[in-house]
């Protein structure tokens, strides 16, 4: 069966209801409602985390406190009211588990209508998973191949606790507590996230993939990913994301940390498909979302994929810093608005080493009552001999209430580099349209089939599994925009 | 300059900025104080204009939209708007066949101008004498706080000339009007062109001057139906001048707009155009050419604004920057809803000849129409290596093979200017800035 025709078939047994839409009924640990330097120090305590941690902590919240709401972005919300959230949930179930079977049946029910076969992923896809059920990690899969090969794969609250000194090396050397207001709050209540550190020369025996879901009514999730890669090492991860219908927004503020050393490699891939509000524009995810990666070593290499879906609002740019001569940034992205879905999102590639090279391709869909920007910035630093960049950003408008926009910024300080910049904007072609329609492909399936030929170029660099659930999301997403 | 003044500039201040009270010669003598009997509307844009800027203040450093042009150089400098009367001799006409406007220090100098009987043409406080409703251009300034030299040309709007075509009524020869500004001269000209269903004009706008002089210029254009209008720029200020410049045009049903802007010389440029295609069917285009050395800084800011069906925007810049000179190119396309089968083009390449210059771009589309075609493109880079092998090995000395490069890279440019004598104008300042280019090399 073709992707195509099996995503049409997805679409018709979905009846346009969201696939993630409902809410598991499990009871949770909760921090009492609101932020504050007690709730933090819950927090630190519940994780029982050491004093430095609490400390750095509390350092970020403080320092947020005195820090503006970034309001450069494309996106109108009404102002977040941070004491009217929880900052804490965990599921009760946090004692250490020998095997699945262990776990609450209807945390594995909830994985079941996520389409996640924890059961079966052991034998057949390769792929450990660290599932995130709202806020603390509950399973760990794989974790001895993987420790064989010497790679660290742990929830960010076990690496506090084991390896303290990596973590006080690398979190927050990419993304300082000081980055935004959003990355500030993780700072100081993140609850939890992964850790990967890879050794040198190492090639990580599979693909690491991390689900998340929000679950917790208004629960704010704030993960923290720090992932390292030492010289000449490689590693994919992967991170999709589902959320359970709700009618108020929820603020999802996370922040991801990438370093890699000389030769090393890493490939992070997402496909977000949180909850985007319903057809009228109430309630959805509110994304604000700070990832960024430093290529350190010498041709070392940082490539971002991302399909975005989902979310009323996203705000995101996965960014590249090129430190390292010869390094390489790229950076793939989809984002697709349906409805009153806003979406701001782009890179940005900081050239700062000699011949460092970024590709930036970006795909902009909008569809209903929706607004999509890609918002990018390639800067060349002085320094910066014979740098490269590629940038190509198309948008696409599905019907004529949405509206697609497009701001680089390009800044060029070496006459060495070789910048390249193209946007187009258009809408379906009539006449691609016709085609399908006159062989008999009804519009809707004629427009997914169109639509996913216009996303083909970065479809085609997420890891296989990954691009089927994409594809589908394309159709899924995508309902109910034409006629 | 003392580094102490420099140091005071770039420290982040709130909206309520001080450095307009450090700059006490931006406002001092401000129109608006003067009882010279303008017209009721003048007055009231003079109020407010002035209200508006001592509110704002300069754009701060880092401000969205100034982010990338120092207003370093503006900010020593004690600059008075002279009386009207002209004393010492202005430069000859470029065109040896064309009519003639000259604007000195700001002001309309009509004992000097050459123009064919019957052409209406007034000053601009007279403008409603001669364009019905001429205040509702001169008053829509739009946002000024967004942009606060329109409001600093508002606040001292005293001269500056209107010109009205009739419908139908097309000037034979070219019109070149000199903006011509003194040393130590702060400008304000002000200037309005009305075309009638039908008319047509070419025009040479030359900005030039002598010393160090702060000039800003904010003109409108405003073409009725069907009327053809093409607009030259030629921009040659003293080495030491600032000049900051808004033009912005207002395009009727099919309504024909070319512009083609040269930027050579100037300490600080900033040149802001906004096109509104308020009407179906309408064509606009705008070539922008800079050449930038030393420590000079070149900043187009231009916007697009799409209102109706089937309009057209195309932007060109090209530019070399060499020394420590910048280069700022922020291009907008804004397609509003109704504006259907748009299409809008932008496209910015910069040429880097040294180490240290730079160049930025922020070419952006706002599309919120389906039905359009829009895109743009952006490159920046240095000469291309083989291509001067080529000509080395061709036993071309170095210098001699860069600026055929160059040259080659700007007539791209150049060459769209239809008007031949201005075409050679624009072709004759390259070539001079090429050879003295070549002096210094050698």
């Amino acid at each position: 069966m073709s992707a195509t025709i099996e995503t049409i078939a997805t679409v018709e047994a979905l009846e346009g209801k969201y696939e993630a839409g409902f809410i598991t009924d499990i009871e949770s640990d909760m921090a009492p409602k609101g932020l504050s330097e007690d709730i933090i120090r819950f927090i630190s305590e519940k994780k029982g985390e050491p004093q430095w941690m609490l400390d750095s902590r509390l350092k970020a919240y403080r320092h947020w406190l005195t820090m503006p709401e970034p309001t450069w972005a494309k996106v109108d919300f009404p102002p977040i009211d941070y004491q009217d959230a929880y900052y804490y949930a965990a599921p009760k179930n946090v004692k250490k588990l020998q095997s699945l079977d262990e776990v609450d049946p209807k945390l594995l029910e909830t994985y079941k209508k996520l389409g996640i076969p924890l059961r079966e992923q052991e034998i057949l896809a390769g792929v450990a998973v660290d599932a995130v059920f709202d806020s603390v990690s509950v399973v760990t899969t794989f974790r001895e191949k993987l420790h064989e090969a010497g790679v660290i794969f742990c929830s960010i609250s076990e690496a506090i606790q084991l390896y303290p000194d990596l973590i006080k090396k690398y979190m927050g050397s990419v993304v300082p507590y000081t980055d935004n207001k959003h990355a500030c709050l993780n700072a100081a209540c993140f609850t939890d996230g992964t850790f990967v550190y890879i050794p040198e020369g190492v090639r990580c025996p599979m693909e690491l993939s991390t689900y998340f879901r929000i679950n917790e009514a208004k629960t704010g999730q704030f993960e923290r990913t720090v992932i390292v890669a030492e010289k000449g090492s490689y590693v994919s991860y992967l991170e999709g994301c589902t959320a359970p219908k709700r009618d108020e927004n929820q603020l999802h503020a996370a922040v991801v940390e990438l370093v890699a050393m000389d030769d090393a490699e890493i490939k992070y891939s997402t496909v977000q498909n949180w909850y985007p509000g319903d057809e009228n524009g109430v309630g959805g995810i509110y994304n604000f979302v700070t990832k960024r990666g430093i290529c350190k070593g010498k041709r070392s290499k940082i490539s971002w994929t991302q399909v975005e879906t989902g979310s009323a609002i996203t705000w995101k740019y996965p960014s590249c810093v090129l430190l390292g001569d010869d390094s390489v940034g790229e950076f793939y992205s989809v984002a697709l608005t349906n409805n009153y879905q806003q979406a701001d999102t782009g890179t940005k590639m900081i050239h700062i080493g000699k011949n460092t090279r970024s590709r930036i391709i970006s795909k902009g869909i909008s569809a209903g009552k929706s607004d999509n920007t890609y918002r990018g910035l390639v800067r060349i630093a002085a320094k910066a001999e014979g740098a490269r960049n590629y940038t190509q950003c198309d948008s696409l408008l599905i019907g004529d209430k949405c509206g697609a926009h497009t701001v680089p910024y390009i800044e060029n300080r070496n006459p060495t580099a070789m910048l390249e910049h193209e946007a187009t904007t258009s809408k379906i072609s009539d006449d691609a349209l016709f085609y399908c329609r006159q062989r008999g492909i009804p519009e809707e399936e004629a427009l997914t089939l169109i639509v996913n030929g216009f996303c083909r170029e970065v479809l085609q660099h997420l890891p296989m599994e990954f691009a089927v659930e994409a594809q589908k999301l394309v159709a899924i997403s995508l309902e109910g925009s034409v006629g | 300059m003392s580094k102490a003044t420099i140091k005071v500039v770039e420290t982040f201040m709130p909206p309520s900025s001080p450095r307009v009270e450090a700059l006490p010669w931006l406002l001092r003598g401000g129109a608006h104080a003067m009882p010279d009997g303008a017209p009721n509307w003048a007055r009231a844009l003079r109020q407010t204009a002035a209200e508006s800027f001592a509110a704002n203040g300069l754009p701060q450093p880092g401000q969205e939209g100034w982010q990338f042009t120092s207003l370093r150089h503006l900010e020593p400098q004690h600059y008075t708007q002279p009386d009207a009367v002209l004393t010492g001799n202005v430069p000859a006409p470029l065109l040896a066949d064309s009519y003639r406007v000259v604007i000195v220090d700001g002001v309309w100098q009509s004992h000097l101008s050459l123009l064919p009987t019957g052409l209406k043409i007034a000053p601009i406080l007279q403008a409603t004498d001669i364009v019905p409703h001429a205040e509702e251009y001169l008053l829509g300034l739009g946002d000024m706080a967004v942009n606060p030299f329109k409001a600093l040309n508002a606040a001292h709007l005293r001269d500056g000339f209107v010109l009205a075509l009739d419908r139908g009524q097309t000037l034979d020869k070219p019109l070149e009007v000199l903006l011509w500004t003194r040393d130590g001269v702060a400008a304000y000209p002000r200037i309005l062109y009305w075309l009638g269903e039908n008319a047509e004009a070419t025009v040479l706008e030359r900005c030039a001057g002598e010393g160090r002089y702060f000039i800003n210029a904010q003109t409108d254009i405003v073409l009725q139906q069907s009327a053809r209008f093409t607009y030259h720029r030629l921009c040659e200020e003293a080495e030491k001048a600032s000049h900051i410049s808004q033009t912005t045009i207002h395009c009727m049903k099919d309504a024909h707009f070319d512009a083609y802007n040269g930027a050579f010389a100037g300490a600080l440029m900033r040149q802001g155009y906004e096109f509104k295609l308020l009407e179906k069917g309408v064509y606009s285009s705008l070539t922008g050419i800079y050449l930038k050395d030393g420590q000079q800084i070149q900043d187009f800011t231009v916007l697009a604004g799409h209102y109706d069906e089937s309009g057209v925007s195309a932007q060109h810049f090209k530019g070399v920057v060499d020394d420590q000179a910048r280069a700022v190119f922020q291009g907008k396309i804004h397609v509003h809803r109704p504006a259907q089968k748009t299409d809008g083009y932008q496209s910015h390449h910069a040429l880097l000849l040294s180490d240290k210059a730079e160049a930025n771009a922020k070419p952006e589309l706002e599309i919120y129409a389906d039905d359009v075609k829009c895109s743009h493109g952006a490159t920046a880079g240095q000469l291309d290596v083989n291509a001067l092998f080529y000509l080395r090995a061709r036993g071309i000395p170095e210098h001699e093979a860069r600026a055929l490069l160059i040259r080659s890279f700007m007539a791209d440019g150049i060459d769209k200017i239809i008007h031949p004598d201005i075409r050679n104008l624009f072709f004759d300042r390259l070539d001079a800035w090429l050879a003295n280019r070549g002096k210094a090399a050698a």
